[in-house]
């Protein structure tokens, strides 16, 4: 990774870590939001972005953590640990569950994991012994964390986030990812082992909304089928990717920045043009921006050395 | 027939159906160490078949293949190309969105410390050094396929399957395509060659099959074959076989 970029990312946590000290909790609840979208992109990019399995349904790892660590925490477990089990959980169950869906390529895995972002919603909704069904679950406030503690678990988990997809985007693996992205085939001619680095791919990108969806829950103290199943998180998810630049390190964190900000805005002053503005965004940056706002900055470049040897060449 | 070297590849009795459609019926083919084998055939003859059957693309056969004396009939391509066995497609599979390094970088085996020199080396040979961080989309589609070429040596494979390797490639990339196939056979790599092309055929190849209808019909050095009438019918059909009586008479 480009020491530039690793300095940048210093400075940056550098700054998130004293903000709770002297910031509002109207700004603190923003930042949680905030973190929890990057890492909930940085999630859709190890998938979508970089293997090119696009999903429609990761919103289900999220609920099945704003479940699970709802219910370890109810349970007894510290607040900190069931943030961990989720997350195992979630990854456990992504393990069958990509062993069926990473079979299917295309619009057929798109709309695969859609469904099992609806078989979530409907089970929590129906197994009411344990969900409370559609009244969901409200958390005692006594076992939950403050509101300190979960703005810097949410950091951690976007810190974290964002330093497995570097760390993946820099290393053979990424490398392998990308040339399944490209042609799966071709991929496993050259000796990629592509099931195995799906499978990776898609449990690793489990556990991340696995872990935030718990830390979710206790941000707002309240679980409900609709809202951790919600098929808006969705699609924040891949407009955030896609606007940012998908397959990228920073394209995540740069989308979530603005959507998040851009939601923020809007809720408060036009609530109903919220999600029309989030899908417009979205057609705009595939019909215009394909590559996403980060190519700006090497289309610059292209078109700069273009220009160079076109003055040098007369 | 004692000095003749032990064969690197042997199929048998290879079968191949597609619904009602026999691709592949009882192929005992050998391939040489060290030789540089033409495969051969009218179109829709089974060869790219008997490549995707060999190769672990398609899965679906029936019979034996053996590379190195190691049945691999049922493997999966990952795991065929890490014991030595690659490929390259009738049609360039570049990944366009993978740098000419990176295209190259992935095809070594994962704990390849060396993979990069490599790459730089093989891409030096054939001139291709000014391109390394050039997207493979934005080669011109000879470049493409030598690249795919360069890329299946990453990993130093025993034997690789070429399929088509200079369909729609200059004259020039041509050429440096098949002095990289001798000079890599000298060295020791073992080559299968589809190839339209018979002078190609003629001048690179120890020994030939022909295929065709899914069926070996012939085999044998070039000069062997190239009056075959089996072969000759097989190109031409039946049909031929009057007209060029027919000619000869005129001609008499």
């Amino acid at each position: 990774m480009p020491v530039r970029q690793i300095l940048l990312a210093i400075v940056l946590v550098g700054i998130a870590l004293v903000i709770p000290h002297f910031a509002s909790d109207y700004h603190v609840s923003f930042l949680v939001q905030l973190f929890m979208m990057v890492a909930l992109a940085q999630a859709w990019n190890l998938i979508s972005g970089m293997t090119g399995y696009v999903s429609f349904g990761h919103a289900a790892f999220f609920g099945i953590g704003a479940y699970a660590g709802t219910l370890l925490l109810q349970a007894g477990s510290p607040w900190w640990l069931a943030i961990l089990q989720a997350a195992g959980i979630a990854g456990l169950v992504s393990v069958p569950l990509g062993l069926l869906t990473l079979r299917l390529r295309g619009p057929y895995f798109a709309i695969a994991m859609l469904g099992l972002n609806e078989v979530g919603r409907i089970i929590a909704t129906l197994w009411v012994d344990v969900t409370r069904g559609g009244n969901g679950i409200t958390i005692e406030p006594a076992t939950l964390p403050s509101l300190a503690s979960n703005y810097y678990a949410m950091l951690l988990l976007a810190v974290m986030a964002t330093a497995l997809t570097a760390w993946v985007y820099y290393h053979r693996f990424g490398l392998e990812l990308r040339a399944i992205r490209e042609d799966e085939g071709a991929a496993e001619m050259v000796g990629v082992n592509t099931t195995r680095n799906k499978l990776t791919a898609f449990v690793l990108s489990a556990l991340i909304p696995g872990a935030v969806g718990t830390v979710y829950a206790f941000y707002t103290s309240y679980v409900n089928p609709s809202s951790v199943f919600a098929p808006s998180l969705n699609i924040q998810m891949i407009v955030m990717v896609v606007l940012g630049g998908s397959g990228t390190v920073w394209g995540p964190v740069l989308g979530a920045t603005l959507v998040t900000a851009l939601r923020e805005v809007l809720w408060a002053n036009f609530p109903a043009l919220h999600l029309a503005a989030v899908g417009g965004l979205l057609l705009l940056c595939v019909l215009f921006l394909p590559g996403g706002l980060l190519s700006i900055g090497q289309m610059r470049k292209r078109l700069r050395a273009e220009l160079a040897k076109g003055s040098g060449g007369g | 027939m004692a000095e003749r070297a032990d064969p690197i590849l042997r199929t048998h009795d290879l079968h191949r159906d597609f619904g009602g459609v026999h691709a592949l019926r009882g192929v005992d083919l050998q391939v040489r160490r060290g030789s540089i084998t033409g495969l051969i055939g009218p179109n829709g003859s089974g060869k790219t078949t008997f490549f995707q059957v060999v190769s672990g693309v398609d899965r679906g056969a029936s019979g034996e293949v053996w590379f190195d004396e190691q049945q691999i009939l049922g493997l999966k391509p990952y795991e065929i190309y890490h014991r030595g066995l690659a490929r390259t497609f009738q049609l360039s599979r570049v990944f366009p969105d993978l740098t000419v390094l990176e295209n190259l970088v992935v095809a070594a085996h994962r704990h390849d410390a060396g993979a990069r020199e490599r790459a730089l080396g093989l891409l030096e040979r054939v001139k291709l050094q000014d391109y390394l961080q050039v997207r493979g989309e934005n080669l011109s589609y000879g470049q493409q396929k030598l690249v795919e070429f360069l890329r299946v040596l990453m990993s130093e494979p025993s034997l690789i399957l070429l399929d088509e390797p200079a369909a729609g490639v200059n004259p020039t990339l041509r050429q440096t395509l098949w002095d990289m196939v001798r000079h890599l056979n000298a060295l020791g790599t073992t080559f299968l060659v589809i190839e339209h092309n018979m002078e190609v055929i003629a001048d690179l190849c120890t020994e030939v099959y022909v295929l065709s209808d899914g069926e070996i019909v012939t085999h044998g050095d070039f000069a062997a074959i190239r009056n075959d009438e089996r072969v000759l019918e097989a190109y031409f059909g039946k049909a031929r076989i009057p007209v060029a009586e027919h000619g000869s008479d005129a001609h008499a």
